[in-house]
């Protein structure tokens, strides 16, 4: 099972850097020099996360509570993205909810979507926010108002463009009135929708319902009776047949990674995160008996981020021989080529010793039979691009096709436009 | 193995299927499907703040622009200004601009208020159990929905395309609208989903949308206990 590693060729890596196109960045705008110091520290906090809900935990007791909160993760995303999230989502009921700071009625229904989630979360139900805030607000109206609410969850904040994208993606009928609630079943079809505040015991029995159709057996249910619950009083609810497609069926980049003008195509079982740091441009968890291992995409411009020789030997030296400590671990190092694209492929394994989260943080425990597998993507209209995937080695091995083939799949995307 | 998607190709068979199942499924709701563009735009009887009587037929051959406002939603608020410069723009050619406010929470003399605050140059009217909120199925705040000469519906949306409630939208997908109406063109954008408030209804009796069975049953119980 374990590939064969070899000695690093990082000669290879002496060859001239391409020229690249000068363009911005959507994400990481400033601040390059903390991205950088970031791009190295990756943790792997995302192997003691629950299984079932790719969203940043959140302390459950109540005592526990208060004296660890941390901030959900906020991130302004591109509309595009939040469909392909949806669509990611498949597999796991999943509940979207759509509000803004400025929508009164959404701010009051906020309790009963937090309590949903605290309850919902360890069942494998899925809950997206997505705030149509502007972008250019997040830092003082929803950030704020994330903290000052203790709100658990991860908030998608996508104002800066109309709905449109999102509403042909998932109900013609809504065209983006706040506040709005849809609930998926887990083949991406939407069963119910609600476009007012709604209460838990609404939101919940619904649910309770898809989770109870879902059960493998000892159902009493007759076949083809999906018998969503009407929520009460909901004066534009509605219910939704199974026949309906499910919104990776209309999502045209369903599937796809897009990120500093590259494209890639995803496999089916990872599954989008919210990224932990606002220097990551994605990130996604890859499932593993082993625990799972994350992804994640950085990217800071172009001519920024070092070499891929300089982040080939970073991250080689952040792992040593399983067996004989303090002697770097073995690693493989190769290119391929993609068009006008050149993607240097980086794998190693062994004990990983995480880099400190900044200047002034404690050192990270080392971890022993981590993996790492690794592209540096050059060529594309935003300048290099990193993918950095680790976490435990069988995780990551057995990825490792799929991750191949992501690496292969690389293309420049039609549509970019300098954001 | 790497599952390719194909989206592409199942796009149109899928949303085949999904216009025929909307149809099926709303026409079980006792709420009336949206009026599509081209259709001829169910007229009401309303009154303004000062009580007068408006209908849509009183306004028969001539282009009528309905927004469906709040002063409770800042996103319709953020929008009184510019609309206002293009309804005072407009009048002199001949287009009437009414508001109608069907939000069940707000009391007229709120709207009044408002109105006078905000400078509103038309009448705002009052949709009292907002009726042909749900006749026309308007949902948010602001909605626009245009008629043309012959009480067709030209347009139905977004005022523009602000994202954010006190932005002035670069496109205005109204002042679009009217231009080409008034020229005798085709209307290049008829809709524009936007973001806004959702109008608050006043509670229904529906016997569809009650919650008796449900919350009888109470979170966790089994289905067939909840759709009984």
């Amino acid at each position: 099972m374990r590939p064969r590693l070899h000695q690093a060729m990082l000669h290879e890596l002496s060859a001239p850097r391409r020229r690249q196109r000068i363009r911005a960045l959507r994400c990481c705008r400033g601040a390059l020099a903390a991205c950088l110091a970031l791009a190295s520290a990756t943790s792997l906090s995302a192997a003691s996360e629950p299984t079932a809900v790719a969203i940043q935990p959140a302390p459950t007791g109540s005592s526990v509570e208060s004296a660890s909160f941390e901030a959900a993760p906020i991130e302004a995303v591109r509309m595009g993205r939040l469909v392909e999230k949806l669509k990611a989502s498949r597999g796991h009921i999943t509940v979207l909810n759509v509000w803004a700071t400025w929508c009164k009625p959404c701010l009051e229904e906020m309790p009963e979507l937090v309590r949903f989630f605290r309850e919902y979360r360890s069942k494998g139900v899925r809950f997206l926010s997505v705030s149509a805030d502007h972008p250019d607000t997040l830092a003082d109206r929803v950030r704020p108002y994330i903290e000052q609410q203790r709100i658990p969850f991860a908030v998608w904040v996508v104002g800066g463009e109309s709905p449109d994208e999102l509403v042909q993606a998932i109900d013609p009928r809504w065209q983006g009135s706040l506040p709005a609630t849809f609930v998926f079943d887990a083949s991406g079809a939407r069963r119910q929708a609600w476009y007012e505040a709604i209460k838990y015991a609404d939101l919940a029995g619904a649910v309770d319902a898809l989770l109870e159709d879902s059960r493998p057996s000892g159902s009493i249910t007759a076949p083809g009776d999906k018998g969503s619950v009407p929520p009460s009083g909901a004066a534009v609810a509605q219910s939704q047949s199974d026949s309906l497609p499910s919104f990776d069926a209309i999502a045209e980049r369903a599937g796809t990674l897009e990120a500093a003008g590259l494209v890639l195509d995803l496999p089916e079982n990872w599954a989008e995160e919210p990224p932990r740091s606002a220097m990551r441009l994605a990130q996604y968890r890859l499932p593993g008996k082993a625990g799972p291992a994350e992804l994640a995409v950085f990217a800071f411009g172009p001519g920024q981020g070092g070499t891929p020789q300089e982040n080939i030997e970073r991250w080689t030296n952040q792992f040593t021989h399983s067996h004989e400590a303090g002697r770097q671990a073995e690693s493989n190092v190769r290119s391929i080529e993609a068009g006008e694209l050149k993607v240097w492929i980086v794998q190693t394994c062994g004990v990983y010793h995480p880099t400190p989260m900044g200047p002034s943080q404690p050192e990270r425990e080392p971890q022993a039979g981590q993996g790492l597998f690794s592209l540096i993507i050059e060529g594309g209209p935003a300048g290099t691009v990193f993918v950095k995937v680790i976490g435990p080695q069988a995780t990551v091995e057995a990825h490792t096709p799929a991750l191949e083939a992501f690496a292969r799949s690389v293309r420049q995307a039609n549509d970019y436009r300098e954001p | 193995m790497i599952p390719k998607q194909s989206p592409g190709r199942l796009g149109k068979q899928a949303l085949a299927v999904f216009f025929v199942a909307t149809i099926a499924i709303t026409s079980g709701l006792a709420r009336a499907e949206a009026p599509q563009i081209g259709d001829k735009l169910p007229d009401f009887q309303l009154q303004d703040l000062t009580g007068k009587s408006h209908s849509l037929s009183k306004y028969a051959g001539k282009i009528v622009v309905l927004n469906f406002c709040s002063q409770e939603c800042p996103w319709s608020r953020g929008a009184d200004a510019k609309i206002n410069e293009v309804a005072r723009a407009y009048a002199d050619k001949g287009v009437v601009f009414l508001g109608i406010d069907s939000h069940h929470t707000t009391p007229t003399e709120a709207i009044k208020a408002h109105a006078e605050n905000a400078g509103v140059p038309y009448p705002i009217l009052k949709d009292s159990g907002n009726a042909y909120a749900d006749t026309v199925s308007a949902q948010r705040t602001p909605e626009i929905f245009i008629v043309d000469r012959q009480g067709k519906l030209a347009y139905h949306g977004a005022f523009d395309n602000r994202t954010q409630p006190g932005q002035v939208g670069e496109v205005n997908y109204v002042v679009d609208a009217l231009e080409a109406l008034l020229a005798g063109r085709e209307v290049a954008k008829p809709t524009a989903a936007a973001w806004g408030c959702t109008i608050k209804r006043a509670p229904r009796s529906d016997p569809q949308q009650t919650s008796a069975g449900h919350k009888a049953c109470g979170p966790g119980c089994t289905k067939p206990c909840c759709t009984s």
